[in-house]
């Protein structure tokens, strides 16, 4: 047999990219053309009002629903619909995702619902995974909730946890969808703390929704703007887009 | 199928002025292609402006609920008259899609006996109430294929996850026996005293009636083989069924449902573990294996436990019975519940968690768990009889005096 060769495609830099992304709900448009795309590094704030569908684009950034939209949503290069449903799932366990609601596991207390993702993934044992999720328990000063259930936590509570259950796998990549809502003032400050000691680190990529000025403004991650259903890029991640365009079309 | 054409332009062939006892007969033709796909029974708002010659320009605005290739003519009828705009219920001249071919022969018939009415009147008067009867039949009937079809889609995504995970060398999803031991938990122990209190009554019950009335009849020396017929092979299962699937199948559909509304289900997926091998692979094993222990125990209980209900009532010297009920019990019966217990277990988790994971929103859960309730019943039922009707002279080979 002849085996066709397959095209090489050229890989791209970008691990997300959002190309013209079009997404109408029942004659509501939420999003028209939308264009973004992050590197390894990068951070980007969108700033979004309410009930305007951010948790419905976050979704589609995440690839988590694959019908709403017209465009085309890459990860690593690859459209998101074109994976194998393994090869999503392992993507997805290095990904973390806080949601807005926190979304924790209900019958599960909180150190096993931080200690889910490793239990499904990992191939530690589970005295290592125990290590592990003790260790990040205390960075996230939560010792004294551990063994309680989600309903028992307050609203920032709820939301700390979800952090950690996020990060608890050493993401590359963190979507974060309105982290500081229903936060008091000392749980803000704490989360934010986390969020920039994140964002430091080599490679990450932390891509969050929100529609507080006071969240960006603490962050400091580069902002875009969504208004009138189009996207107002910032003027760094404009600049990078040009620099790597010329490139390709060099090369 | 096409999708739909979402601009079309209509033209009207009779003088739209004139709303009164007048089908007006459109055409509808799309810019993009020629097939316009609607359902019977969508309603159509023109938003249109006359003119004195009765010609009309219109802008159409058009949702559909169902979508099938559909022809071009169609007939108009008038419900309502709003200012500046007219709300029209569009029913299908051709009727005779997919979805009403059973009642065709049907309403042809019925169409036939207001012959003697206008053509308009009749039309208006019969097909229009049989074509929304005929959709609505022809909609559930899909939705039951489809929702059967599914359940066995997720029946069998829950056998490959569970080999998956009996693999020795697969070292993921260490929650498995964490899950599975609180699904027992919840079906099996927690129902350990209702099933018993149950397994009592109906063993005491049927055995004291069996002893007082039976050798009036001459029957007395069957006894051991009524109580292995009536009690073990088919009280048991069917009550433990229905206690399992009223106590645990609804109240595993409300948490599913709860689950998917509050976006933990969604969350799984952001995680990326399939909602199938962490809830609903676990609930499969666990409720089978509960199922098989449940059974057991209430055929134990009903015999041990009825005969000495009886005992202490009519004073029955209970080692002879005891002997004459577990001599009657063969290999055969065990097997039998056994496979009874298998089915029932997955009938209830797979037809449960299929319910729960299907839930949209708040409201719809509630209605959910009835469903899964009567639909777990029906298809219990339904397999029961099958295999009955295919396999019965095979297992009673004793029965086969009464069919000759």
């Amino acid at each position: 047999m002849i085996r066709k060769k397959r095209k090489k495609e050229t890989r791209s830099i970008y691990s997300i990219e959002v190309d013209r992304v079009t997404c109408v709900i029942e004659n509501n448009v939420l999003c028209e053309n939308v264009y973004f795309a992050l590197a390894p590094g990068n951070n980007l704030t969108i700033l979004w009002k309410d009930g305007l569908g951010k948790s419905t684009f976050m979704e589609i950034c995440t690839g988590l629903s694959s019908t709403k939209y017209k465009g085309v949503v890459k990860h690593y290069g690859k459209n998101v619909k074109s994976y194998a449903n393994d090869i999503i799932m392992k993507l997805r366990s290095k990904t973390g995702y806080v949601f807005q609601n926190s979304a924790l596991i209900s019958n599960h207390n909180v150190f096993d619902n931080i200690a889910l993702p490793l239990r499904y993934h990992s191939q530690k044992n589970n005295r290592e995974i125990d290590r592990i999720v003790n260790e990040l328990i205390a960075y996230y000063q939560i010792e004294d909730i551990q063994y309680l259930l989600p309903e028992m936590l307050t609203t920032s509570q709820s939301k700390i946890v979800a952090v950690a259950r996020a990060l608890v796998v050493k993401p590359s990549i963190l979507f974060l969808d309105e982290p500081s809502l229903g936060l008091d003032h000392e749980s803000f400050d704490f989360i934010v703390e986390r969020l920039i000691d994140f964002s430091q680190r080599k490679n990450t990529i932390t891509l969050m929704l929100t529609k507080s000025l006071s969240l960006s403004n603490a962050v400091k991650f580069p902002v875009a703007e969504f208004y009138n259903q189009k996207l107002s890029l910032p003027d760094e991640l404009v600049r990078q887009y040009s620099q790597t365009n010329n490139q390709t079309s060099q090369s | 199928m096409t999708k739909r054409s979402e601009n079309f332009s209509v033209s009207f062939s009779k003088n739209c002025l004139d709303l009164k006892n007048v089908i007006v007969t459109c055409k509808l033709t799309s810019f993009s292609n020629d097939v316009i796909e609607t359902g019977s029974g969508d309603i159509l708002s023109f938003i249109y402006r006359t003119t004195p010659d009765g010609n009309c320009d219109t802008e159409a605005t058009f949702s559909t609920r169902s979508a099938f290739i559909g022809h071009n003519n169609i007939n108009i009828t008038p419900t309502e008259q709003r200012i500046g705009n007219i709300f029209l219920r569009v029913y299908w001249k051709d009727v005779w899609n997919i979805k009403n071919f059973g009642i065709k022969i049907a309403v042809k018939t019925i169409l036939k006996q207001f012959s003697f009415l206008p053509k308009h009147l009749t039309r208006q008067v019969v097909m229009i109430r049989f074509f929304a009867i005929t959709e609505n039949a022809g909609n559930a009937l899909v939705t039951l294929y489809n929702n059967v079809i599914h359940m066995i889609y997720l029946w069998s995504d829950t056998i490959v996850s569970l080999l998956t995970v009996l693999n020795p060398f697969y070292k993921g999803n260490k929650s498995f026996q964490r899950q599975v031991s609180f699904q027992i938990l919840f079906t099996g122990v927690e129902a350990f005293w209702l099933i018993g209190v149950i397994a009592l009554m109906c063993g005491g019950t049927v055995i004291i009636q069996a002893i007082n009335n039976m050798p009036n009849f001459g029957v007395g020396e069957y006894f051991g083989k009524l109580l292995k017929i009536f009690v073990v092979r088919e009280i048991g299962p069917i009550v433990t069924f229905l206690l399992v699937l009223g106590r645990s199948g609804t109240a595993l559909t409300a948490y599913l449902g709860n689950m998917r509304v509050n976006k933990e289900i969604t969350a799984l997926e952001a995680m990326g573990i399939q909602p199938v091998d962490y809830l609903v692979m676990p609930t499969f094993v666990g409720m089978v294996l509960s199922m098989m222990c449940l059974n057991f125990y209430f055929a134990v209980i009903a015999i041990v436990g009825g005969l000495a209900v009886a005992e202490m009532t009519i004073h029955i010297p209970f080692m002879i019975y005891l002997q004459k009920a577990f001599a009657s019990i063969s290999m055969f019966d065990v097997y039998f519940i056994l496979v009874k217990s298998i089915i029932s277990g997955m009938v209830i988790s797979i037809v449960s968690c299929f319910f729960g994971l299907s839930v949209n929103n708040i409201r719809e859960v509630s209605m959910v768990v009835i469903k899964s309730f009567v639909v777990s019943g029906a298809i219990r039922i339904v397999i029961k009889v099958i295999v009955m009707a295919a396999f019965f002279r095979m297992l009673f080979p004793e029965a086969r005096a009464f069919f000759g």
